[in-house]
C-alpha cells in the first residue's frame, strides 16, 4: 500500500557526515589535471592557433584543439563543436584544453598558447541581432542539422507560435485593452558543487567519466556524437552530485576531460573554479515579453497577445525547446479564448543561455502575473478575485488544445491566500511600506523514458538499479525507494540503490523537467509489481493459497485475513538459487503523449504541459521608501503535487525553490558588459543567504494526475517559478508603483518611486 | 615559496620590514591578505605575522587619554567591548557589521585599516570619532589623523618599513554620541554606502565638534567636512540635518559598479547621513 510517509532518505547519513563522495573527491592513479583555454573575444575569426610552445612546457602531457574534435553536436540544433575552430562566438568559448601534472603547469602553459584573432563585429542584444543588417552569429546556420519542425532564420534559432481563436476581432470587441512590456535578467544556477569530472581511459580509448551530472545518458550521447564513438565506448557514472538546477544537463567539462584522457591515455580530472562555473555556464535566458490583453465589460479575459524574445546566446543549446515552453505560459493558468503568441530565441555573442530550473518559467510568470495584477487594477477587481474568476478548472481546454484534469489551482490559491492572511489589513511601521502579492502558474511534468531493475538477493534484501540521478531532491533516494518498499512490503533499509550509471543501470532521460519520480516512480512500481508477483507465486505453493489472496508486510507474506501462516522473503530466497531460481525484473515507463491541437502550434518542440501541476505563491514585503530596499517578511508557496510520496522532501523542494525565486526577484543577477560577465564570483553575484529569506510556508495540495503513479505530478522546478511575480505584486501593493524589470534592486525600486529613469 | 616570520615585538617587526622592504607583507588576521594571496594579486617573499606581538593586542581606556586600541584587536572584541559600545558606539556598530561572524573573529581593526578598502566599515567610524593612528618606523614613531591615512584607492600613508601599531581615540565628554549605519543588500555584503556620525551637544543645545565619515562614497574612506560645517554651531533641527546630509551627498565622489550607480550611492549618502545624525543625536541627548 502506497502511503505518504516522511521516511529519511537513503543518502542522508553519507551526506550529513561528509562520507558521501563527489566527482571532485575522486583520485585515480597517475591522474592529470585538465584545464580549458578560453576565448577572450566575443566574436572573432581565428587565423591560427599555435600550441607548440605550450606543448613543450614542463608538466604538460596533452593539448587538444578543434583538430582533435571536429564533430558537430548540439542538444537540438547541431551548431556546436567542442572547440572554436574557425570563429569564436562568445567570451569564454573553449579554444583548447590542456592536461598537465598540476593546475599550475596547465595554467602557465595556457598563457603560451598563441591565438591569432581577427575581430568580427559582435552583436550582444537580441533586438540588435533581429535587425536585418545585423551580423550573423552563425553565417552557416542553414547547413546545421536540426529537427524539421523548427522555424529558423538567420539569428533566430527558433520561432514558436501558438494561435487560437481570433485575437484581432476580440481586441475590437474588448472594453478594456492593457498592453505592457517586461524585461528580465539572467541568473546562474549556483549549485554547491561546481561542474566536475574525472575521466578514466582504457587501452582501446574507451572512457569512463565520473561526472557531476544530472543526465548521465544524455552526456554519454553527446560525447559519443561529438567524438564519433559508439555508445559502448563512453561510460558515464554520476556519483553523489552536489546540485545542478539545469547547469549539469549537457556535457561541459566531461567532453574536454574525455578528449584529454583519450589523448594522454591517462586519467584526467577537470573541476571548474567558481569563476569558470559562473562565467561559462548556461544561465537563465534574459527575456523581453510584451503582453496585450483584451477584456469585456464584465471583466472577462477575451484575448491575449504575446511576443517573447529570448536571448539565446552564441549556441542554441536548449533554446529551441524552450520557445515551445514559453508560448504555453503566455496566458498563465487562466481561461482565454483568443490567443496569439510568438516566441523567438535569438543568437547573440554572449555565452549560451539554457536550462535553469523551470526554464522560461520565472521570466514568463513574472511578466504574466505582474500583468494579471495590472489588468485586475484596471478593472478595479481584487487580484485574488480576478484570479478566482479565470483560473483553470477540471475539463478546461488550454490554448494548445490540451484538456486539463486534476486541476488543483483553486485550492492552491485559497490555501496560499488564507495562510498569508490576504484579507487582513496591512500594518506598516518604522516608515516602511507593507504590501501583499499573489502569483499563480501552471507547469509541466516532462516525460521521457525511464527504466528500473530490481533484484532480490539470496537473503531477501533488494538491489535496485535505476538510471535516474539523485541530484539532491530525494526523488531517487527517498521517492523511488519508498515506492519499491511500499509495493514489496519491506522497510527502506532493505534496499540498496545503484543509480546513474550508463552501463550498470537501465535508461533514464535525466534529472530534468520535474520528471524523476513521475517517470522513474512508474518504472519502479512496474518492476516491483513484477517481483512481487514472482514471489507471491512461490509463496502461494508453500502457503497453499492463491497468489491473488496474498499480502506482504515487513517482508512476511501471508494469506489476506489470516496471519497464522506466513513465509518471509528471506525464507523464500534461502536455497532458491538451486531450486526455484533467481528473482529479478525490469520495469519501464514512457508517458503517453498528451492530446492537443497540433494546428494551433508552429515550430514547437514542447507542445503540451504533460500532467500539469498548479501553483500559487503569496508574499508580504516591506519596502523602505527612502532606499528602495525590499524585504520579504512572509512567504507562502502552495503547490499541487498530485500525491505527496514524501512530504518532507517536497516541502524542502518548495522552500529551496522559493528561496531561489526570491533571490531572482531581488538579489541575483549576472551583469554583462560587451559580452563579458562582470561579476563571476559569489561576493558580487548575490545569492540569498539564510538572513535574506524568511521562513517559507510550504502548503501541499493534492489533485491526482491520471498518468502519474499514485497520481503524482512533477515537483522540482515549479517552486522557483512564481516567486518573483508574487514579490513584485507585493511591492506594487506596498508602494503603488509597478516595476516591469527584474531584479527589483533597491536602486531600481528607488528610481521607480522617485520617477527617475534608469 | 613564501617565508613566514613571527617576530615578538614591534621593534623586531620594524627590523624585519627594514631588511626586506617591499618583499614583506604584514599578516594580522589574514581576512583581507589571504584573499589577495589566493587570487595572486600579491606575492610577497615573506609574511610577517603579528600573532606573537602581544603589545599590539592592547585595549585600554582612561578618563584623560581616551581609548587605545592595538591593531591586532579583532572586530569581534571591538563589537563586544562594553566600553567601546558605550563611549565609541559608532566603532562598535561598524565592527559588528564587518562581513560575517567568522571573519570578525579573525579579522583585526589594523588589518582592516591597512587594506584600505573604500567600502570598509571601521574607517568611517574612526573618522567620526576623531581617531589618530600611531605608526612605528625605524627612526621614529609618528601619528596621523585617520582620514589622512588613506591616500588613494587601497593605498595608505605607510612606508614599507613602517607598521601601524595603535589607534588612539580621544576621551568622550559631555553630551556626546556617535552612530554608524551601513546600507547593504545582504548582511554579508560590503557597504553599498555607510555613514558614521560623531557629535556633541552644547549646553545651549547646539551641535559642536561633529565629524562625519563615509564608506563606499569615494575611492577612499571619506570625511564629509562640508556636512560637518553645516552641523557645527547649529541648533538641532530636521532642516539642518537635511542640509548637512545634502552637503555630504554633494561633496562626495561615489563610484558605479554592478550593485549600484554613483547617482544612487549619492542619494543613499544623503539618506544615511541623515539617519546616522539622528541616531547620534539621540545618543548625545541620553549621554
Amino acid at each position: 500500500m502506497m502511503r505518504a510517509s516522511r521516511e529519511i532518505r537513503l543518502d542522508a547519513d553519507d551526506k550529513l557526515t561528509g562520507a558521501a563522495r563527489y566527482a571532485t573527491d575522486l583520485v585515480l592513479q597517475g591522474m592529470l589535471v585538465g584545464y580549458i583555454v578560453r576565448s577572450d573575444r566575443p566574436h572573432a575569426r581565428i587565423r591560427s592557433i599555435d600550441t607548440a610552445e605550450a606543448e613543450s612546457f614542463p608538466g604538460v602531457v596533452a593539448i587538444v584543439t578543434a583538430r582533435d574534435a571536429p564533430g558537430r553536436f548540439g542538444e537540438v540544433i547541431k551548431d556546436q563543436t567542442a572547440f572554436a575552430s574557425d570563429v569564436v562566438r562568445y567570451i569564454g568559448e573553449p579554444i583548447a584544453a590542456i592536461a598537465a601534472d598540476t593546475q599550475e603547469s596547465a595554467r602557465a602553459a595556457a598563457e603560451l598558447i598563441l591565438v591569432d584573432y581577427e575581430d568580427l563585429t559582435p552583436v550582444f542584444e537580441p533586438h540588435q541581432a533581429l535587425d536585418q543588417k545585423a551580423p550573423l552569429v552563425h553565417s552557416e546556420w542553414e547547413s546545421y542539422a536540426a529537427p524539421g519542425v523548427l522555424i529558423r532564420e538567420g539569428n533566430v534559432c527558433s520561432r514558436a507560435t501558438l494561435v487560437q481563436g481570433d485575437v484581432d476581432s476580440a481586441f475590437q470587441k474588448a472594453k478594456y485593452l492593457i498592453e505592457q512590456t517586461f524585461s528580465t535578467h539572467s541568473t546562474h544556477q549556483a549549485p554547491m558543487e561546481t561542474r566536475a569530472v574525472v575521466a578514466d581511459v582504457d587501452a582501446r580509448g574507451r572512457v569512463t567519466l565520473h561526472a557531476s551530472t544530472q543526465h548521465p545518458f544524455g552526456v554519454r550521447a553527446q560525447i559519443a556524437e561529438a567524438l564519433g564513438l559508439p555508445l559502448t565506448d563512453v561510460r558515464v557514472i554520476a556519483p553523489h552530485v552536489g546540485g545542478g538546477f539545469g547547469s549539469k544537463l549537457e556535457s561541459s567539462v566531461e567532453l574536454y576531460a574525455a578528449l584529454l584522457a583519450r589523448k594522454a591515455r591517462l586519467p584526467v580530472k577537470l573541476v571548474n573554479s567558481r569563476e569558470d562555473d559562473l562565467s561559462t555556464g548556461n544561465p537563465r535566458h534574459p527575456m523581453t515579453i510584451r503582453l496585450k490583453s483584451g477584456l469585456d465589460a464584465d471583466g472577462q479575459l477575451l484575448a491575449r497577445e504575446a511576443r517573447i524574445v529570448m536571448d539565446g546566446g552564441a549556441y542554441a543549446a536548449g533554446s529551441p525547446v524552450l520557445t515551445g515552453v514559453a508560448v504555453n505560459l503566455a496566458t498563465g493558468p487562466y481561461r482565454v479564448p483568443n490567443v496569439r503568441v510568438e516566441a523567438l530565441a535569438v543568437y547573440t555573442n554572449k555565452l549560451p543561455f539554457s536550462a535553469y530550473r523551470g526554464p522560461t518559467g520565472p521570466q514568463m510568470v513574472f511578466a504574466v502575473e505582474s500583468h494579471t495584477d495590472a489588468v485586475a487594477r484596471e478593472l478595479g477587481i481584487d487580484p485574488l478575485e480576478f484570479r478566482f474568476r479565470h483560473v483553470y478548472k477540471d475539463g478546461d481546454r488550454a490554448p494548445n488544445g490540451q484538456i486539463l484534469q486534476g486541476v488543483g489551482l483553486t485550492d492552491a490559491l485559497n490555501s496560499a491566500a488564507e495562510a498569508l492572511g490576504w484579507r487582513a489589513k496591512d500594518s506598516s511601521s518604522n516608515g516602511l511600506l507593507r504590501g501583499k502579492g499573489l502569483s499563480c502558474c501552471w507547469w509541466t511534468t516532462t516525460s521521457g523514458a525511464a527504466a528500473c531493475s530490481i533484484k532480490m538477493n539470496e537473503d531477501g534484501t533488494l538491489v535496485v538499479q535505476t538510471g535516474a540521478t539523485e541530484i539532491g531532491t530525494g526523488a531517487v533516494t527517498a521517492g523511488v525507494a519508498q515506492i519499491i518498499a511500499a509495493e514489496l512490503g519491506v522497510e527502506l533499509d532493505q534496499i540498496k540503490l545503484v543509480s546513474g550509471d550508463t552501463e550498470t543501470t537501465p535508461y533514464d532521460a535525466g534529472a530534468q523537467g520535474s520528471r524523476t519520480l513521475f517517470n522513474m516512480g512508474a518504472a519502479a512500481r512496474d518492476a516491483a509489481v513484477q517481483v512481487r508477483e514472482q514471489l507471491f507465486q512461490r509463496a502461494a505453493d508453500l502457503l497453499e493459497a492463491h497468489a491473488d489472496d496474498l499480502e506482504v508486510e515487513r517482508g512476511e507474506i501471508f494469506v489476506r485475513g489470516s496471519r497464522a501462516q506466513s513465509v518471509s522473503y528471506a525464507a523464500l530466497m534461502s536455497g532458491a538459487m538451486w531450486s526455484t531460481g533467481a528473482v529479478a525484473a525490469t520495469g519501464t515507463f514512457l508517458a503517453p503523449p498528451t492530446a492537443h491541437d497540433a494546428q494551433a502550434l508552429k515550430g514547437s518542440l514542447y507542445p503540451t504541459f504533460n500532467s500539469p501541476s498548479f501553483h500559487c505563491h503569496a508574499a508580504e514585503v516591506d519596502v523602505d521608501p527612502d532606499t528602495g530596499l525590499v524585504k520579504v517578511q512572509r512567504f507562502v508557496a502552495a503547490q499541487d503535487v498530485g500525491f505527496a510520496v514524501n512530504p518532507t522532501y517536497i516541502e524542502g523542494q518548495i522552500q529551496g525553490g522559493a528561496a531561489q525565486g526570491i533571490g531572482y526577484a531581488l538579489l541575483e543577477a549576472l551583469h554583462f558588459e560587451d559580452g563579458r560577465i562582470l561579476n563571476p564570483n559569489l561576493a558580487l553575484y548575490k545569492l540569498p543567504t539564510t538572513r535574506d529569506v524568511p521562513d517559507i510556508q510550504a502548503v501541499i495540495v493534492e489533485h491526482p494526475s491520471e498518468v502519474g503513479p499514485y497520481g503524482i505530478k512533477g515537483v522540482g522546478e515549479p517552486p522557483v517559478i512564481a516567486s518573483a511575480a508574487a514579490v513584485a505584486n507585493a511591492v506594487y501593493a506596498a508602494t503603488g508603483v509597478q516595476i516591469t524589470c527584474t531584479p527589483l534592486t533597491p536602486e531600481r525600486v528607488y528610481r521607480a518611486l522617485h520617477g527617475e529613469p534608469e | 615559496m613564501t617565508a613566514y616570520a613571527t617576530p615578538r615585538s614591534v621593534a623586531d617587526v620594524v627590523k624585519l620590514l627594514s631588511e626586506r622592504g617591499d618583499a614583506a607583507k604584514i599578516l594580522a588576521g589574514g581576512q583581507s591578505l589571504l584573499v589577495l594571496l589566493r587570487q595572486g594579486l600579491v606575492s610577497p617573499q615573506i609574511l610577517v605575522s603579528l600573532r606573537q606581538v602581544t603589545e599590539l593586542r592592547e585595549l585600554s581606556f582612561s578618563q584623560a587619554e581616551g581609548a587605545i586600541i592595538g591593531v591586532c584587536v579583532t572586530q569581534s572584541q571591538i563589537e563586544r567591548d562594553p566600553r567601546i559600545r558605550s563611549s565609541y558606539t559608532a566603532l562598535a556598530e561598524a565592527a559588528s557589521v564587518v562581513a560575517t561572524r567568522q571573519v570578525r573573529n579573525l579579522g583585526t581593526i589594523g588589518g582592516n585599516l591597512c587594506h584600505a578598502d573604500p567600502t570598509a566599515d571601521p574607517p568611517a567610524a574612526l573618522i567620526a570619532l576623531g581617531a589618530q593612528l600611531e605608526i612605528a618606523g625605524p627612526s621614529r614613531t609618528r601619528r596621523v589623523a585617520v582620514e589622512a591615512f588613506f591616500t588613494d584607492f587601497m593605498e595608505v600613508d605607510l612606508a614599507p618599513e613602517e607598521v601601524l601599531t595603535r589607534i588612539l581615540l580621544p576621551p568622550v565628554q559631555g553630551h556626546s554620541g556617535s552612530a554608524y549605519l551601513k546600507f547593504r543588500l545582504r548582511d554579508v555584503d560590503t557597504a553599498l554606502v555607510g555613514a558614521a556620525v560623531g557629535l556633541t551637544l552644547s549646553d545651549k543645545g547646539e551641535i559642536r565638534d561633529s565629524r562625519i565619515g563615509l564608506s563606499a562614497a569615494g575611492s577612499t574612506p571619506v570625511r564629509a567636512v562640508a556636512a560637518e560645517a553645516v552641523l557645527n554651531g547649529s541648533p538641532v533641527s530636521d532642516e539642518v540635518i537635511a542640509r548637512a546630509a545634502q552637503a555630504a551627498a554633494a561633496s562626495c565622489e561615489p563610484f558605479s559598479d554592478t550593485e549600484a550607480s554613483d547617482w544612487y550611492r549619492r542619494q543613499m549618502v544623503r539618506v544615511f547621513v541623515q539617519r546616522s545624525t539622528n541616531q547620534a543625536l539621540e545618543r548625545a541627548r541620553a549621554a
